[in-house]
């Protein structure tokens, strides 16, 4: 299995937070919240696009807000197989930084 | 804003191109919602112009990526179409065969008359000083026209007068003037130019120094060819040449190499020397000779100068020089009853090829000769087009599943169009590399048709490339167009459902097929026409007997020799049995043509003036009506002339042997004799006035002999003998006659020749149009054809079937195209003061041709259908 890219990473773990409460909106704000930048909605757009094709997330359309002149909100959920690839790029994660100590980091 | 609590709006401008660029076909626009939601909650917190910003931003930000998906989508859909497009031209060989030959025959033709006018266009423009060179044009006001040549002083005194003019050029040309080097001697066209002829004009050198290289009097510049002729592979520089004028020789030193003259260059010359040498080759002191028009003067002015601001001001300066030359047209009894009947204006040196239609003195042309080219190779062009439209029309009924298939997936009209066009510029992108190969093959034949030196070079070029480009996709679509746009408006549910008829596109058919095989008959009866006139011309009794006649050219241009010479030659060639008759004369039809001007009753007749020798009748075979030839006994014969009977009719005489009358300035001349009318000049005009004179004023240049038809080339090669016996300085020059003649009738023979092939290929294409329809038809009627057959119809019937629908479009045709073709091809032959009468053969046999040859070819494929057995075609599974 292809591993996930840290874009995709991240736009799970903020979905898994959000809850019920993941649509595209939100998943800026908190994506804005973990990493401290501006995220363009076109990347997170794509990105989605790309998880949902790839069977990662699965999307339901929700109810009209006057705040998005009048649309409605696409919301999205982590599927298995989203949790599955998650998790296994968790387990790379943590093998990967295990063993270095984090003094490596302090220049000089 | 009125209401202080309603949420800012996004900008409109941007919410729609963002609309554009995330396409939702539901019309729910979720994700537009997310960045509105964005946008609130940024004027929220912000102000409402950040916001606004910001969604500018994500709006154009948004561009480029959904650019590229876009192309991404399309491409995959190209993909398809391109696919398809093979498939389908795999699919119908015949047809696709038809198509591609018809398209390619059509854009071999585009191409060749492109490069035709691209070349037409070109002339002259090589100088890099074409915009400041103009040339000098007299205006003759007597006789009615305009030449290049003019006094040879009268470019210094304009220089002289005008700071404007920064430089001046003058050519004379001087023809069959002997150049000798070792053994090879030939008659060359000498040019006579000023030393800055070539910092003037653009001729580069390729040996020798440019300000230099005709500085000195005695030194010669020769073109390349020139050179290899003379020289081979010898290097020329240095080398010295012996040219011999009139009768002195004079020894030139080869002091340059010129590149060989541009095909589109209307100056023209081959060997040039210094204006020094004009008074030895004239008796005159031509440097103050302001009464022969000798040569072509071409001024270079400076850039801020206007043409016309010199040209208002020429004749004043000229006139005190011109009064002589007046003062001489008075005497003559000018029309002109005051006032000059000769002046100057300047016309620019790019100019000189198209735009000199009453201007003589250096070959020229004319844009409707382009325009007519133009108009062939279209008409070619459409009637291959209207072969691919009617085919592809032909084919829709077989295709309208693929397109109802198509539609029903989802299939856009747009879409639809773009895959049809996609197909046609498949074809004539085929077409188009074959149409390449077919004009190349063509280049030699098309050159020779249209007196031009094309090569494939000119095809690669960048603008070439990008004409052809254009024409490939051009003809892509509107062949693909008038499918495309049928297909494209079928009703996916008569499709489907199999109730798919297509009534309309008959019609449509069927006058596209009018017009083609209109065009086809129109060019049949215009090249008819030519070929007939062409033949009536060639055997056309001109008053005397052309055919075997030799015509040698003396080159001897002084009077008294002249006539010695011939008398020699004569004395010379006289026994030899095959030679029948000698004589001579000072002009002949398309050489060096003398007319003067008879005053009678306060009416001037122009009348064609011919000094010749005895035996001249005899020789020519004209016939005398009234009075004698000349003879030796008749001492007074230098006074005599022999007139024909137009000058007799325009006199008003009744008895003209013996009357007198006088021919401009000259003394009185006796009529001894009159000959029936001939024609010394083109059919194109009426026969004119003619008077045969003996004047021992004048010279013989041209030997007339007439030789039995038996053993033509002995007789040449004899006379050739005898020739360099008595004139080993220079060459034996000689045509015949009836070529001469035939030399006016270049163009049209050439037209002719134009017009036949267009006409051939026209017919072929239109019949493989014929042919390729009647394929499609009996395809889709195989089943009728079987009921019908089992029936009880015989094969003639199914045959009358399938055909006679085209042979009545052809006849249609026919009928459309006679009066149209009637009419042009009636004004064409207006030109003609001798023309045959149009008849009705030249539109029968078109007509004819036509309908056999549509018969023939629609019938062909018929015949296999109609003799199948209808068990084949009506078995089911």
């Amino acid at each position: 299995m292809k591993l996930l890219s840290r874009t995709e990473e991240l736009l799970l773990n903020c979905i898994l937070r959000l809850e019920e409460d993941a649509y595209t909106f939100m998943i800026r704000e908190k994506l804005k919240e973990i990493t401290g930048k501006t995220w363009a909605f076109g990347a997170i757009f794509i990105s989605l696009d790309r998880l949902e094709s790839k069977g990662y997330v699965k999307s339901y359309l929700g109810d009209e807000t006057p705040e998005r002149g009048g649309r409605r909100k696409r919301f999205y959920s982590v599927s298995k197989e989203g949790l599955k690839a998650l998790a296994e790029i968790r387990k790379i994660d943590q093998s990967m930084w295990e063993d270095l100590p984090v003094s490596i980091f302090d220049q000089d | 804003m009125n209401k202080p609590n309603a949420s800012p709006q996004p900008p409109r401008l941007a919410v729609w191109l963002l609309k554009r660029l995330f396409p939702d076909e539901k019309g729910l626009y979720t994700q537009l919602g997310d960045i509105d939601e964005a946008f609130n909650a940024m004027a929220k917190e912000k102000s409402h112009f950040v916001a606004k910003a910001w969604y500018w931003m994500t709006a154009l930000r948004s561009i480029p990526c959904s650019i590229w998906r876009s192309l991404a989508w399309s491409s995959v859909m190209m993909k398809n179409y391109l696919k398809i497009a093979v498939r389908n031209l795999q699919k119908y060989k015949t047809g696709s065969l038809i198509n591609i030959v018809g398209l390619s025959i059509g854009l071999a033709f585009c191409i060749l008359i492109y490069l035709f006018i691209k070349d037409e266009l070109s002339f002259d423009r090589f100088h890099e000083k074409a915009d400041s060179i103009y040339t000098i044009v007299t205006n003759d006001h007597f006789y009615e026209y305009s030449h290049r040549h003019g006094p040879v002083p009268i470019a210094p005194v304009l220089k002289d007068h005008f700071p404007e003019i920064e430089n001046f050029v003058r050519l004379v040309s001087q023809r069959n003037v002997p150049v000798k080097y070792k053994d090879n001697i030939f008659n060359e066209t000498i040019t006579i130019a000023d030393p800055q002829f070539l910092e003037v004009f653009s001729f580069p050198l390729k040996k020798g120094n440019l300000a230099k290289a005709l500085i000195s009097d005695s030194s010669i510049i020769l073109t390349q060819n020139a050179a290899n002729k003379y020289f081979g592979d010898e290097n020329p520089v240095e080398k010295v040449l012996l040219l011999t004028f009139v009768d002195k020789q004079k020894s030139f030193i080869v002091n340059g190499i010129a590149e060989n003259i541009p095909s589109n260059s209307s100056i023209n010359f081959s060997f040039l020397i210094n204006m020094d040498n004009l008074n030895s080759i004239t008796s005159s002191n031509s440097e103050i000779d302001w009464r022969t028009s000798r040569s072509q003067s071409y001024l270079l002015l400076n850039e801020y100068t206007e043409a016309e601001h010199i040209e208002n001001r020429i004749l004043a300066i000229v006139k005190p020089y011109m009064s002589a030359v007046y003062e001489i047209r008075k005497r003559y009894g000018s029309l002109v009853e005051k006032g000059e009947t000769i002046t100057y204006s300047l016309q620019n040196l790019k100019d000189i090829h198209l735009n000199s239609s009453n201007i003589y003195g250096l070959p020229r042309s004319d844009i409707r000769k382009s325009y007519i080219l133009a108009g062939i190779a279209l008409l070619i062009l459409c009637i291959a087009v209207i072969n691919f439209i009617n085919m592809s029309i032909g084919r829709a009924s077989v295709r309208a599943r693929e397109i109802g298939v198509r539609k029903m997936l989802g299939a856009g009209r747009k879409q639809l169009i773009r895959q049809f066009w996609i197909e046609s510029i498949c074809t004539s992108l085929i077409s188009i590399v074959l149409g390449l190969f077919i004009a190349i093959l063509m280049l030699p034949v098309f050159n020779s048709l249209s007196v031009k030196n094309l090569t494939i070079h000119s095809l690669y070029h960048f603008q070439s490339i990008a004409v052809f480009l254009l024409l490939m996709v051009s003809v892509g679509v509107l062949a693909g167009s008038f499918p495309a746009l049928v297909m494209a408006n079928f009703q996916i549910t008569d499709i489907l459902w199999g109730k798919f008829k297509l009534r309309r596109k008959n019609l449509f058919t069927k006058m596209l097929i009018i017009l083609q095989f209109s065009m086809s008959v129109f060019l049949l009866v215009a090249s008819m026409v030519m070929t007939r006139q062409i033949r009536f011309m060639k055997n056309y009794n001109l008053g005397f007997d052309k055919d075997g006649i030799l015509i040698v050219d003396l080159q001897e241009r002084d009077t008294v020799k002249s006539q010695e010479l011939l008398k020699l030659f004569k004395e010379n060639i006289q026994t030899h049995t095959a030679i029948m008759s000698v004589s001579g004369c000072m002009s002949s039809p398309n050489r060096t043509d003398l007319y003067g001007m008879i005053k009678h009753e306060g009416k001037n007749i122009y009348v064609w003036e011919n000094r010749v020798t005895f035996d001249y009748l005899k020789t020519m075979k004209m016939n005398l009506i009234e009075g004698r030839d000349f003879a030796i006994e008749f001492t007074s014969d230098s006074s005599a002339v022999i007139v024909n009977q137009k000058l007799v009719d325009e006199l008003g005489l009744d008895q003209p042997i013996g009357k007198t009358f006088t021919i401009g300035p000259n003394p009185p001349v006796t009529i001894v004799g009159v000959v029936k009318n001939f024609n010394y000049s083109s059919l194109e005009e009426e026969v004119g006035a003619a008077a045969l004179n003996m004047d021992p004023k004048s010279g013989l240049f041209y030997a007339v002999v007439r030789i039995s038809g038996e053993n033509m080339t002995d007789t040449i090669s004899y006379l050739g003998k005898k020739w360099k016996e008595i004139q080993p300085l220079r060459p034996f020059t000689y045509s015949f006659l009836d070529d001469d003649i035939q030399l006016f009738y270049g163009d049209e023979n050439r037209w002719n020749a134009i017009v036949g092939y267009s006409s051939f290929f026209t017919v072929l294409i239109a019949c493989m149009g014929v042919f390729g329809l009647t394929l499609i038809t009996v395809n889709n009627r195989v089943k009728e054809i079987g009921i019908r057959k089992i029936l009880g119809a015989s094969v003639s019937n199914i045959l009358k079937l399938v055909t006679s629908e085209f042979v009545l479009l052809v006849m249609t045709a026919n009928i459309i195209a006679w009066p149209l073709a009637w009419f042009v091809i009636n004004r064409w032959l207006q030109n003609f003061s001798y023309r045959v009468s149009f008849g009705l053969w030249p539109l029968l046999v078109p007509g004819i041709i036509t309908a056999i040859v549509s018969l023939l070819t629609s019938g062909g494929y018929s015949i296999k259908a109609a003799t199948a057995n209808p068990v084949d075609s009506l078995r089911y599974e």
